[in-house]
């Protein structure tokens, strides 16, 4: 499945973006992230107009990156403000600046075309900055193509076979699903309810319940990028009050964010969010560890199936089964905002390419020759 | 995402896996309901809309399609990345 451009990204944590250049590559698109002194986030292209340097390995100064090579220098705008041993800066010494936006604690790229980038699409993760939940998070390199992540998470029963002593119980595989795709908001919904389930340790420990538990998995994917499970756990019979007040019941907020890479190679970043225990340090320290051990159990055998994947003759055949009914809408909806956002970059390179034809008077010049180019 | 519009009430798809069996039910956001025990059958059905098949076993044709459908949308046959169609991923 091709990427899926003119959408939001999450790049990087908050927390990671400060007075130092970070390197990520998004769909296939290698930026340099860092915080301006007045404590902006920016992106820009990370590679020097001139010889292509990263410069993600060059110096910040001010809100200014200097190339490590040569010495080019450009603003947070992407233009170049300096070139050594001249006066003369040329008109397009540039490197291209992503729209940010900052929310949640995430901070979001658009990759796509910038005319297009509209902050207030970003899909919300608000527990991540609400002082009324206590959160831990990381970030785990996936060498796999995000769409076995994607699949992997719109499908909880493998938590049963692959997370066994961790989160996974045998009601989780042997609970059926009701899935929607909500076509007006653009998000598949995935609801698991077990009434009557063994509580996992990731649970056990973290709450106290010693008994079976009530354990609800709601799942919401707002593609392609953000994934939610609300995740409720309860002593069994405990229900939440007819009001919608639920006292008895125990909340986490499961976030990631799928970030593809390259075409084999994803960011796997993980949060979860809880309502109970907030001062608990060593609660904290449990479900950090534990969860990073969750997610690298998906990274081991991710990567696993990427080369099996990959080494597939063309055309070879899956099996889909119940279980498997909200990953497959999760791949037509991912297919079909892919197929929009190319659709959208042809019809611009079309209107662009007839602008420049006529403004020109060059059609058919190379692009090395185009004015715009010199 | 495009959506298809219907007034006075949400474009929702909804499969319920029924408790205590293989079965699927499907229902459309215009009211229409089937059962199957495919999830890739069920959702070509959903996505037939508003020319759902007479049963999710008889996924639709062309020519049943009462309005042509728009690039990359569902219920298009053999559409990229239509759910079940078999693919690296």
């Amino acid at each position: 499945m091709p990427f899926v451009r003119n959408q939001w990204y999450v790049a990087a944590y908050s927390a990671e973006v400060g007075r130092s250049l970070l390197a990520r590559t998004i769909l296939g698109e290698p930026l340099v992230l860092y915080r301006t002194t007045a404590g902006q986030p920016a992106a820009l292209a990370d590679r020097c107009v001139h010889r292509h340097f990263p410069l993600s390995e060059s110096q910040l100064q001010g809100d200014t990156i200097v190339c490590g090579y040569h010495g080019f220098t450009y603003g947070a705008d992407g233009r170049c403000v300096a070139v050594p041993g001249q006066r003369r800066i040329p008109r397009t010494a540039r490197v291209g600046a992503y729209p940010v936006a900052e929310q949640d604690s995430l901070v979001w790229v658009w990759i796509g075309d910038a005319g297009r980038a509209d902050p207030g699409l970003i899909p919300r993760a608000p527990w991540l900055a609400d002082d009324r939940y206590a959160t831990v998070r990381g970030m785990e390199p996936l060498a796999a193509r995000y769409e076995l992540l994607v699949d992997n998470l719109l499908d909880l029963s493998h938590e049963t076979y692959l997370h066994g002593g961790y989160i996974g119980t045998p009601e989780v595989a042997d609970t059926p699903i009701t899935t929607e795709v909500d076509e007006e908001a653009g998000v598949v919904r995935v609801s698991r309810r077990m009434d009557d389930a063994a509580c996992p340790p990731f649970y056990a420990q973290s709450t106290g319940i010693t008994g079976r538990i009530v354990r609800w998995q709601d799942i919401e994917y707002h593609p392609p990028c953000l994934y939610l499970l609300h995740s409720r756990v309860a002593p069994a019979g405990v229900l939440p009050r007819p009001d919608g007040t639920d006292p008895g019941g125990f909340h986490v907020e499961v976030v990631y964010a799928i970030t593809p890479s390259t075409a084999t190679a994803s960011y796997d970043f993980w949060a979860v969010a809880r309502d109970f225990a907030l001062g608990d340090e060593e609660v904290s320290a449990f479900l950090h560890d534990s969860n990073r051990t969750v997610v690298l159990q998906d990274v081991t055998a991710l990567n696993t199936l990427e080369r099996v994947v990959a080494a597939n003759p063309p055309g070879v055949q899956e099996l889909s089964i119940n279980i498997d009914t909200g990953g497959l809408a999760a791949r037509r909806m991912l297919a079909r905002m892919a197929a929009q956002a190319d659709a959208a970059q042809a019809g611009t390179a079309e209107a662009q390419a007839g602008t420049a034809g006529a403004g020109a008077g060059l059609p058919g010049a190379p692009a090395s020759l185009a004015p715009a180019a010199r | 995402m495009t959506a298809r519009t219907v007034t006075g009430q949400r474009t929702v798809f909804r499969i319920e896996w029924l408790p205590g069996t293989d079965r699927l039910r499907g229902r459309c956001h215009c009211g229409a309901v089937a059962e199957a025990e495919d999830p890739v059958q069920m959702w070509q059905w959903l996505l037939a809309h508003p020319a759902h098949p007479a049963s999710p076993a008889h996924p639709v044709s062309p020519a049943q399609t009462a309005s042509p459908a728009q690039p990359g949308e569902p219920g298009e046959p053999g559409e990229p990345g239509e759910p079940g169609e078999p693919g690296p991923c």
